[in-house]
């Protein structure tokens, strides 16, 4: 419970950003009631839509400017034009995005295989650095896994001979 | 070019990608000279973002000198070393023109919660990261910013988001000189606020969490005062005794975002939070499943000065920001709610300025730190091998 530090002001730097003219320091909006003219800005340029661009609902059209990174495409793509059909406010936009995501990681496997790759998913999970790292998290993730996926397999055996 | 692919939950891998294109007039190609990974980057990691698709490259913190311009780009030219900040912002929407740069209007079609991100899932605009080699920046006029003469860029991609993010936590808290702080989390956000904490004149800064060598850094960096919650029997018994049992004036919860939004936590904030100034900055990591974590946040928030009934009204309410975010997209919420100031920090005087101004801090700010971080390394790396 020592109070140990004497004398903060030996501390380089201290107080240079003190205001006490200024507190609080929140809201740090500069208001202006820009928002009560609605969209009055002069907007940029709009980038051209070279790629699909699915957009909130809760906005009128696209952004000038947007990212161009892995369009929708395929199954999971199907699912994302759906989830924007609702709005950020709900589940029905959230989940079947993750459903997407989820999706599109077998598609990207199928991808890889398509072009003639075989993922390493062993270096893809980074397994080489957690045996030097993190070993008995590791190992433990790998025992609890392997029970699970044998437990399933038993059960459904045992299921199927019944 | 290379760059870093998301494959699907903790998969990643380094791949080939075709080469950034400019594709409006205010785009720049940036040549990645420093990337940072962000604690922030794990809930992507571990596939927790809606709409990170695979494919995606990873990156919000990077440094790099430009390499091709937009037509309308007017502020960097070819061959500039520029630091590029995380947010994508226009600089001319209602919510840029406010400062809010955040929740830029222009630059990110998937949500309205939050602007473009680089590197951040669709959610934040579809933007490929700065984890390659090279990144397309659009408003290059607005976020990039040179690097000072003499600033190394290993300082300077700190400044992308890391050292930003912990000054703003100090920063709303509305420290005012005197004042005892404290901060819950010693990661990389809690250890800045911390540090930045002093900036505005702190009396005393104290460092709750429960890993060793991060109290250890944050003890000797910061510097200040760090204890392990584990060792004390009450936090916020022991806060409350060593500051005089009035609590502290300023609490910056630096936890993370799942500690700090845990529906158990919201109910003794909404309590106490017109106690004391709070400042919620989320700082992400692994530790944040860790046993106790959640509790440390609640501690957090009862840990604040009692009310005092001779405050000045209109001073009591509590201010939840419902207004857009000016920080982080998946971090930060701010609840602010003040009470006066204790009577002793009034008596201070407001401190003259040192030569040099606030900048002249940043070079000691970040020489210790690499030191220390440098010590940190070896002796985990002798440690392992």
């Amino acid at each position: 419970m020592e109070h140990t530090t004497k004398d903060p002001s030996q501390i380089k730097g201290w107080g240079v950003d003190a205001d006490p003219k200024n507190d609080p320091t929140y809201p740090m909006k500069h208001r202006n009631d820009g928002e009560h003219s609605g969209y009055s800005w002069e907007r940029p340029q709009q980038q051209p839509l070279t790629v699909e661009v699915l957009h909130s609902n809760e906005r009128p059209d696209v952004t000038s400017v947007f990212g161009t990174s892995t369009p929708p495409s395929g199954p999971s793509g199907a699912l994302r034009r759906l989830a924007f059909r609702y709005s950020e406010s709900s589940y029905g936009h959230w989940l079947p995005l993750v459903l997407a995501d989820r999706v599109s990681v077998v598609e990207g496997v199928l991808g890889d295989l398509k072009h003639g790759h075989v993922p390493n998913v062993f270096a893809e999970w980074g397994w080489k650095a957690e045996w030097k790292h993190n070993r008995t998290s590791l190992v433990r993730r790998i025992l609890v896994r392997a029970v699970l996926v044998s437990a399933a397999v038993a059960y459904l055996s045992s299921r199927r001979t019944d | 070019m290379l760059a870093m692919h998301y494959r699907g939950p903790q998969r990643v891998r380094v791949d080939h990608k075709p080469m950034p294109q400019i594709l409006h007039p205010q785009d720049a190609i940036v040549r990645v000279t420093r990337s940072c990974i962000c604690g922030s980057d794990l809930h992507l990691y571990n596939g927790s973002v809606p709409d990170t698709r695979v494919g995606m490259t990873f990156g919000h913190e990077f440094t790099g000198v430009v390499e091709q311009l937009g037509e309308g780009v007017r502020k960097l030219k070819v061959g500039d070393h520029v630091l590029v900040l995380f947010n994508i912002a226009c600089g001319t929407c209602v919510f840029c023109r406010q400062g809010l740069y955040g929740n830029c209007h222009e630059s990110n079609p998937q949500a309205t919660a939050v602007g473009g991100i680089f590197g951040y899932s669709h959610t934040a605009g579809g933007y490929d990261g700065g984890q390659a080699e090279y990144v397309r920046v659009p408003y290059a006029d607005v976020s990039p910013t040179l690097i000072p003469e003499g600033m190394d860029p290993d300082d300077a991609v700190l400044l992308t988001d890391v050292v930003p993010t912990g000054f703003q936590a100090a920063e709303m808290g509305g420290i005012q000189p005197g004042d005892t702080v404290v901060v819950f989390g010693a990661g990389p956000v809690g250890i800045m606020a911390a540090r930045c904490a002093w900036l505005f004149g702190a009396g005393r800064v104290i460092v709750i969490d429960c890993v060793d060598y991060r109290l250890e850094f944050a003890r000797s960096y910061a510097p200040c005062e760090a204890y392990d919650f584990r060792s004390l029997e009450d936090p916020v018994v022991f806060i409350k005794r060593t500051s005089d049992s009035l609590g502290a004036d300023v609490c910056i919860d630096a936890v993370g975002a799942e500690a700090a939004g845990s529906a158990v936590a919201d109910d003794p904030r909404q309590k106490t939070a017109d106690a004391g100034r709070v400042c919620h900055r989320a700082a992400l990591g692994d530790q944040f499943r860790e046993k106790g974590r959640d509790r440390l946040h609640r501690r957090g928030v009862r840990s604040y000065r009692c009310p005092r009934p001779d405050r000045e009204r209109g001073e009591q309410g509590h201010h939840h920001s419902g207004e857009p975010g000016i920080g982080k997209a998946a971090a930060a919420t701010t609840d602010r709610a003040r009470a006066e100031r204790r009577p002793r920090s009034e008596s201070l005087d407001h401190p003259p300025r040192p030569p040099g101004g606030r900048l002249g801090c940043l070079p000691d700010l970040f020489g210790e730190a690499r030191r220390l971080h440098q010590a940190g390394a070896d002796a985990a790396v002798g440690h392992i091998t």
